[in-house]
């Protein structure tokens, strides 16, 4: 998005987010250690010292981010309230990856280094372990897999890989992470049966894992949902052809009534589903209407849930911006995005379903004055005021 | 998110968190606790032996035993 990158582009909301993340974190690992010296006591578990608290303590923070990072998602398919979380995501899953190697590398010298085999690594992953076994199945060995695609992830978390690597492939090696996931699960699972007869952790695990699930099937069945039940534009031709100056459906099959002029309050968009092919994002700006497709140029985020903040259509996710009437982000930037033909039929908003060349100028849909009835002005959320939408030109967001 | 993105995360919810949920189901069915590598501390302890040096009084003491 930027012509230079900086590791991080600090704004005031990025360090409310981290100063609480930090703080919690650290809460967390002060309070599990305590309570499991406490409760291991004098004598009762001679095998749980302070370096286990903290190995445990350090794992169990990690497993918990994790789950938090992949309910955020789903959750803000199913509302937008949780956006300022999301905004900043990719902080957690680097505080994920951190947490995880700090118990992986505590654990390896813990367990490792006083063993027979001189490599602490070799001596916690095979000796006396058997991989045909699951009761002496190397969990560690899980551990350590789900860590190194976590690595992956992290180090390329950045714009800069965003870009190097392309949006698609990108996106593919982190969604990974729900393999990451599953073998977290295992790792911890085995180990927690190895060591505690109750199965809490086992059940917190599956807990967990419900929840996570229903989450992610709720939201899917939503966007299934609504992409069936969007109109289907029946071909499609050329995107040159012209806007139809008739008011006959049947000669112009790739128009489709997208909205009222009401459905779309001002600054904000209405978000049309077509079907088998992506959304369009239709906003309402200074008495005009603009379409664009809903998925940002930066990571797919839905631009439709989004705002016009400072003239400019701003993802809800990271806050890339993109001019209504063309679709490019202003300059210094260079990414563009497509746009879509508009006419108006009554009150009807008629919408070309053949999306136009990213960055091609696209007349706005005045509304006559009669039919301008907008609703209040529009109050943007505060993870994405002024400081926090668009950065300097030299500034990126990782 | 693209088309493709929602697929792809609708195939991955499907498939990993049941698959999750069965793997810890079948594990936990497997696996005692004392048949993991690392839970000998598990192992029950052996019943303490009855101190002889002590006689039982709770028990009759047998025909022609010396009164205490």
């Amino acid at each position: 998005m930027t012509n230079a990158y900086r590791w991080v582009a600090w704004n005031r909301h990025k360090k409310i987010y981290d100063a609480a993340l930090a703080s919690l974190i650290a809460l967390y690992l002060a309070a599990y250690i305590a309570i499991t010296l406490l409760a291991a006591g004098p004598g009762a578990r001679p095998d749980i010292l302070l370096p286990t608290a903290l190995i445990r303590a350090l794992g169990s923070a990690a497993i918990l981010l994790l789950h938090l990072i992949l309910a955020i998602g789903p959750l803000h398919r199913l509302t937008p309230r949780v956006a300022p979380l999301l905004y900043n995501r990719r902080h957690l899953g680097v505080t994920m990856f951190l947490l995880a190697l700090a118990h992986a590398a505590a654990a390896t010298i813990y367990y490792g280094a006083f063993g027979p085999s001189p490599n602490p690594l070799f001596q916690v992953l095979f000796v006396g372990r058997d991989f045909a076994s699951l009761h002496a199945f190397p969990y560690e060995f899980l551990g350590f897999v789900a860590l190194a695609w976590l690595f992956l992830m992290a180090a390329t978390s950045h714009d800069f890989w965003l870009h190097t690597l392309s949006p698609s492939l990108w996106k593919a090696l982190h969604m990974g992470v729900y393999v990451a996931y599953a073998l977290l699960v295992g790792h911890v699972a085995l180990g927690a049966m190895a060591d505690d007869p109750s199965r809490l952790t086992p059940a917190l695990l599956g807990l967990g894992a419900l929840a996570l699930g229903v989450l992610h099937i709720t939201a899917a069945v939503r966007e299934v949902a609504s992409d069936s039940a969007a109109p289907a534009p029946s071909s499609t031709p050329s995107p040159s052809t012209p806007a139809p100056d008739n008011d006959d459906p049947a000669a112009h099959p790739h128009w489709i009534r997208a909205a009222d002029i009401a459905d779309i309050p001002e600054a904000r968009a209405k978000v049309v589903p077509i079907r088998c092919r992506e959304r369009v994002a239709i906003f309402r700006h200074q008495g005009a209407l603009h379409a664009v497709t809903n998925v940002c140029a930066h990571q797919a985020g839905p631009l439709g849930e989004g705002a016009i903040i400072d003239g400019c259509i701003t993802c809800p996710w990271h806050g890339y911006q993109f001019r209504p009437h063309d679709g490019a982000s202003p300059p210094p930037y260079t990414e563009k995005i497509a746009t879509y033909n508009l006419r108006l039929q009554g009150r009807d908003v008629m919408l070309d379903t053949r999306p136009n060349p990213p960055g091609t100028p696209t007349p706005p849909l005045v509304i006559p004055a009669d039919l301008d009835d907008s609703g209040p002005l529009f109050d943007p959320p505060q993870h994405l005021g002024p400081s926090a939408t668009r950065p300097s030109p030299a500034e990126n967001t990782p | 998110m693209t088309r493709a993105h929602r697929r792809a995360h609708a195939a991955l919810a499907a498939l990993v968190f049941p698959a999750v949920l069965v793997g810890l189901a079948l594990a936990a069915a497997s696996l005692r606790p004392t048949d993991h590598v690392g839970a000998e501390h598990l192992e029950p302890e052996p019943p303490a032996q009855p101190d002889h040096a002590q006689p039982d009084h709770t028990q009759p003491p047998p025909p022609g035993a010396p009164s205490p």
